[in-house]
């Protein structure tokens, strides 16, 4: 008769090698480590991963995400190859940024500005060098943001090599940018990035963090889980821009715990990556907290990009603003899976989300799950999500002008892309990501 | 509980339905002793398995297809795991806990029971349990054909169907209207042909489930051309306790027709859950269109949903041909749990799918109900308005999805969902899937929660309007874009639902 | 006297508003407030019509023999207190008819009187209409959604007509509307002045007084009446502002 007890998860046999693969990787970077906590954390997760596994298109979350190619090829951890400056400069940004340069997963002294002359009450140092100081070690390790019960998340506690722990002391405003620039140069590498970015209360912060290729050949592996604090009254401005190869693979996790009054604004610019996965798993705990997470991606070929947001309002008076915008082109895929939750504790909560999808080929394929949970009475919240392409009466008022069709259409598709990064303050950076997306779609 | 067939002889004359009964009542006073002695109900055990399924079949003298999908169904059904994906909290389903067949017990009675239970003799079950009589006038449905009524109704009785009217004015269109069981009888090619086919049996637990034990159920085929003049309706009851209610229904819209079908449903209190697991099946050929409405107002169960209605309902259709549409408009206030996707698949080019729904939740109810639109056919366009209302303690959720298959040239869908929370105690949820791959698709989905303002009432009051009025008349006007959907005698039997289901939810 | 107000006290979210105001109404007069904003105009309309959120903290008001202050809003409304809202509401899916209807029969009810069924109610409300020049099809469209800002006016003044209260009290009605709607306003108003119906007109301009002429007119200030007079005040405020009297008034 029917059983109720959960089916045991069957893996396919290509899961069970992946998942025996990162298990040796594991295993060997445990030998190596003589940290007692460090690797009492590893194993754990490593537990944790042999029980969780690998997800499949059954699991809810992942319906729409394929992980077969990337489960086919095994990423490795080698150790950091040789770059030069010459590798690194076209990366750069045309504006003043403080630099931080992560060269296969591990932080480049070399490449990256000098961190011994920074600002009053900031902080920056590698997770290595937070590591073997020991300096907020157990801090870094702890999490309650339920890193876990993402597989990757898993993956990454299990993994990860370095990363930055960026600290800001009350009432420090940073007006230069911080950018982080993670270049990956080998093929069939895994870069496993662990970030802890905390603001105290007062303090403002604007963060720039780009996953770059060093070439168009190399396929590797970019798995960067980013926790975050923001503290009462404290503002994070986030950009994170995907530009990897089209063959590389990217999973971000995200992590954002906020205090009252705080803002948080995070723009995700998806470009690179044969599958990507780009989630921000939002907690508004206490009162009067804002919130905007906006997103323009570009996918062709045969991209697979998947952006996705949890946000949960736990107290009165929070507000979330959402804009996602998918372009899709050629045999292209793209997802976007949103989920506003407000709690019963909530009341007074605004929430918006919309998505919107533009298809240019008729292979292309968008999956769009807006979500609402929501207990309490007093809310506003809406979500919204419309997909089609470019209508007729837009072109054509564009060609009674005088333009012609070909310019016409792209004329509209840029407009169309880069109206999330509006809300960016800083103007350089939301031209610089603006030519980022145009210089693709363009190409 | 007795099978009734009324026949003409009881109904040509009678102007209100209580005076029907009271006619009832009277014919069958010499019936009385038997009345009682048949009351005694043949319930198999408890318990589900192989032989039970064979029994079934065997006590509907079914023939060896029936039989065979039947049994198909159930040895799939074994192999598949009761899902608990919905947002719905219930103790796991003990079905060896439940009878899967309860009729009349025939033992005093002759062969002629036996007829009419497999629908060929009507003439000789001329008793009626003035009980059930009674219960369906004051549920206000005319079961007599009276002639004067607009609108035909099959009347089922837990796993019984009690009667249907209006069959000979149908019959002289060419349509038929009856039970499911006698259509399995009488027009065993027209089931053969449509049966399984738009649901399949193996298409999830509960379908398969009820492709196994299937109870009864309405049977309707409109012939090409042909516009039915009235609307058909049935009326499901559910009486027994521990019994589960499987109905099968299928509808087939020939090219060309034209059918508006209803559907009520009702059940007393009880103190265990009754387990309700039904199959729709719409066809819906070239040109034709077919409106299918519900008002579902099973048994929620006490102030705890402890005893209610679980409602796992799939329902389906198909535009197979050319411009023809599907509308479904749904009312559902009852029920501890509503688990139910009315759905329409697009395959017939430039046909419509629709979808109306207003859900209703109190106390502890839990409702995960929305659709399916399957764009298939180029362009098809599909609508879904949807208004969600939760209240007390409850749960409602709109889970949809809208699919845009690479053939569907121009699809067009537009969703609207909204929400209103009454009470700071329930939650209101919206799930829907979006899955476009035909460029040419233009998909819009909207989705709002609010609640009454403050502003509002406050108007009404300042106008002399009491808060009670003022909060049926903002819930009623939520409602409106779905009400007006529905037959007119059915709108108003929704609304004062909506008003009886609320109550003590405010105030 | 038809309203008497005495030594009103009145807070929002512990926020003291309304600070010992004095007012008269007798049956058949017309008294304007005015002030400038914040003076507290909106709360004196919201504490008279019985809104929730404002608490009375001292002081009566009488109404027509009885203590207003005891009823809730809808006792008020079928007593005869009638609010023309500054920013009228919207009800999504409920017809104007239907709205209309229930109020109507709520106040008649409360009156004693039989209620109207649709044919006796669309024929008063068709005569209504016909008198302020409204098109029927605003009877089946739902109330204000949709409606432009002058459509509102002309439907409060509506409901106004059929609802005959015997206090009007216009919560600056006359604010954001162009000249047009104005005068449907007050037309409206001045076809409904009768010797046993009183207005009570809270605005902060003088135009719209212009086409009413009120008997009284008082000047609200930090939540008490600095200063009455007649429809020569009104005329005063227009020339020479409020700042003149509020100086006089902190000066005394």
């Amino acid at each position: 008769m029917t059983t109720l007890s959960k089916p045991i998860k069957k893996h396919s046999p290509v899961a069970q090698n992946a998942m025996s693969f990162y298990q040796q990787q594991v295993e060997a970077l445990i030998a190596s480590e003589s940290d007692v906590a460090l690797v009492a954390f590893r194993q754990q997760a490593s537990q944790h991963f042999a029980e969780q596994g690998f997800p499949t298109r059954r699991d809810e979350d992942w319906k729409y995400t394929p992980l077969n190619a990337f489960l086919q090829t095994h990423y490795h951890r080698t150790g950091v190859a040789h770059v030069s400056d010459v590798d690194i400069k076209p990366f750069l940004p045309p504006f003043d940024v403080m630099h931080l340069v992560f060269v296969d997963g591990y932080f480049s002294e070399r490449f990256s500005d000098d961190l011994s002359e920074l600002p009053d009450g900031l902080s920056i140092e590698s997770v290595k060098d937070a590591l073997d100081f020991k300096q907020g070690y157990t801090a870094f390790l702890s999490h309650e943001m339920g890193i876990e019960k993402e597989a990757f998340g898993t993956l990454n506690s299990m993994l990860f090599d370095d990363g930055v722990v960026i600290q800001l002391e009350p009432h420090c405003v940073v007006e230069r940018p911080i950018l982080c620039t993670y270049v990956q140069t080998q093929n069939e590498h895994a870069n496993t990035i662990r970030n802890r970015v905390t603001l105290a209360h007062g303090a403002q912060l604007t963060l720039l963090q780009q996953h770059v290729s060093l070439n168009n050949e190399l396929n590797a592996f970019d798995n960067v889980v980013t926790e975050i604090n923001v503290a009462e009254n404290a503002l994070l401005n986030q950009v994170v821009l995907q530009a990897l190869n089209s063959s590389s693979v990217y999973f971000g996790l995200q992590f954002v715990d906020q205090a009252k009054n705080s803002m948080f604004r995070t723009h995700y610019i998806g470009l690179g990556s044969s599958l990507s996965r780009h989630q921000n798993v939002l907690r508004m705990t206490e009162e009067h907290i804002e919130s905007e997470q906006s997103s323009a991606c570009f996918a062709n070929g045969q991209q697979i990009m998947d952006t996705r947001t949890h946000t949960e309002h736990q107290a009165w008076w929070g507000k979330s603003r959402q804009l996602h915008k998918l372009v899709l082109d050629d045999h292209a895929v793209g997802v976007f899976n949103g989920m506003i939750k407000v709690a019963r504790e909530a009341q007074k909560t605004d929430g918006q989300m919309d998505n919107k999808n533009l298809l240019l080929s008729d292979k292309a394929k968008v999956d769009s799950k807006p979500q609402l949970e929501i207990y309490a009475d007093d809310v506003k919240c809406s979500h919204g999500s419309a997909s089609g392409q470019i209508s007729d009466e837009q072109i054509f008022y564009l060609r009674a002008r005088g333009i012609n069709a070909d310019d016409a259409r792209r004329l509209v598709t840029q407009a169309f892309l880069l109206e999330p990064l509006e809300s960016i303050s800083l103007t350089p950076v939301r031209h610089w990501l603006a030519e980022k997306l145009m210089h693709k779609l363009n190409a | 509980m007795v099978r009734i067939v009324l026949t003409s002889e009881f109904s040509m004359t009678q102007t209100t339905q209580y005076q029907e009964i009271n006619d009832i009542l009277q014919k069958n006073q010499h019936y009385k002793e038997g009345f009682f002695t048949t009351t005694a109900v043949e319930t198999f055990a408890k318990g589900l398995n192989e032989s039970v399924v064979r029994a079934i079949s065997a006590k509907k003298h079914e023939p060896q297809w029936m039989l065979d999908f039947r049994l198909k169904a159930f040895k799939h059904w074994q192999t598949m795991i009761e899902p608990h994906w919905a947002k719905a909290e219930y103790e796991p389903i003990d079905y060896q806990d439940y009878s899967y067949y309860s009729a009349p017990e025939c033992g005093s009675c002759s062969e002629s029971c036996d007829k009419a239970l497999d629908g060929k003799d009507h003439t000789q079950a001329n008793q009626i349990d003035p009980e059930v009589a009674k219960a369906f006038a004051s549920l206000g449905v005319p079961i007599n054909d009276d002639g004067e009524a607009n609108i035909a109704v099959d009347a089922i009785f837990d796993s019984v169907s009690i009667s249907t009217t209006k069959r000979d004015d149908l019959a002289k269109l060419g349509i038929i209207f009856c039970s499911f069981s006698e259509a399995v009888h009488d027009y065993p090619e027209l089931v053969q042909q449509y049966i399984g086919t738009v649901v399949p049996h193996h298409d999830n637990f509960f379908a398969a489930l009820n492709s196994a034990v299937a109870s009864d159920g309405t049977f309707v085929y409109v012939p090409p051309g042909v516009r039915c003049p009235i609307d058909l309706s049935t009326y499901f009851r559910i009486n027994e306790a521990k019994t589960g209610q499987f109905e099968r229904t299928i509808l087939i819209a020939d090219k060309g027709s034209y059918v508006s079908y209803l559907e009520g449903c009702s059940a007393p209190v009880r103190d265990t859950y009754q387990l309700h697991a039904a199959v729709v099946e719409v066809i819906v050929h070239e040109d034709a269109e077919v409106k299918y409405s519900t008002v579902q107002n099973w048994y929620p169960g006490d102030d705890d949903c402890q005893g209610g209605i679980l409602n796992f309902v799939t329902k389906r259709g198909i535009c197979e041909g050319k411009n023809s549409k599907l509308s479904w408009t749904q009312a559902e206030t009852g029920s501890a749990i509503t688990w139910k996707y009315p759905s329409c698949i697009l395959k017939g080019d430039n046909s419509i799918g629709e979808f109306y729904s207003v859900a209703l939740t109190n106390r502890r109810q839990q409702a995960d109900t929305g659709t399916k639109m399957i764009h298939i056919g180029k362009n098809t366009s599909s609508t879904i308005i949807s208004k969600g209302l939760s209240a007390g303690r409850s749960d409602n959720t709109y889970r949809g999805l809208v699919k845009i298959l690479p053939s569907a040239e121009g699809a067009r869908n537009f969703t609207q969902c909204d929400s209103m929370l009454i009470g700071d105690q329930c939650g209101a949820h919206t799930f829907p899937y979006i899955e476009v791959e035909n460029p040419t698709a233009q998909v819009e989905h909207e989705a709002t929660t609010s609640r009454i303002g403050e502003d509002q009432l406050f108007y009404c009051q300042q106008r002399g309007i009491s808060e009670q009025d003022a909060i049926s008349m903002i819930v009623n006007g939520f409602c409106k874009e779905v009400f007006k959907e529905l037959p007119l005698e059915f709108a108003q039997e929704a609304e004062e639902l909506l008003a009886i289901s609320l109550e003590g939810s405010v105030g | 006297m038809l309203l008497n107000i005495n030594n009103l006290h009145a807070q929002v979210e512990e926020k003291s508003i309304l600070k010992g105001i004095n007012l008269q109404l007798n049956p058949g007069e017309v008294h304007a407030i005015m002030g400038p904003n914040g003076s507290g105009k909106s709360t004196l309309s919201s504490v008279l019509a019985g809104r929730e959120e404002y608490e009375v903290t001292e002081g009566s008001v009488q109404y027509d023999g009885e203590d207003l202050l005891e009823m809730d809003a809808e006792a008020r409304a079928r007593r005869g207190v009638f609010l023309a809202f500054q920013y009228p509401v919207e009800i999504p899916g409920v017809s104007n008819k239907l709205f209309m209807q229930t109020a109507l029969n709520a106040v008649r009810n409360a009156r004693g009187q039989p209620p109207l069924d649709m044919f006796d109610f669309e024929q008063v409300a068709a005569e209504q209409m016909k008198k302020l020049e409204m098109s029927p099809v605003m009877l089946e469209r739902s109330v204000n959604v949709g409606f432009s800002g002058g459509e509102k006016k002309r439907n409060d003044i509506f409901q106004m007509a059929m609802l005959e209260p015997k206090l009007c009290i216009m919560d600056e009605t006359d604010s954001g509307l162009d000249i047009d709607a104005l005068r449907i306003v007050a037309e409206g108003v001045n076809a409904l002045r009768s010797p046993d119906r009183s207005f009570l007109i809270v605005t902060h301009y003088q135009r719209l007084l212009d086409y009413i002429k009120p008997d009284h007119v008082h000047v609200l200030y930090d939540g008490q009446i600095i200063k009455s007079g007649g429809f020569e005040l009104a005329q005063e405020l227009e020339e020479k502002g409020y700042d003149h009297l509020i100086q006089a008034y902190q000066e005394a």
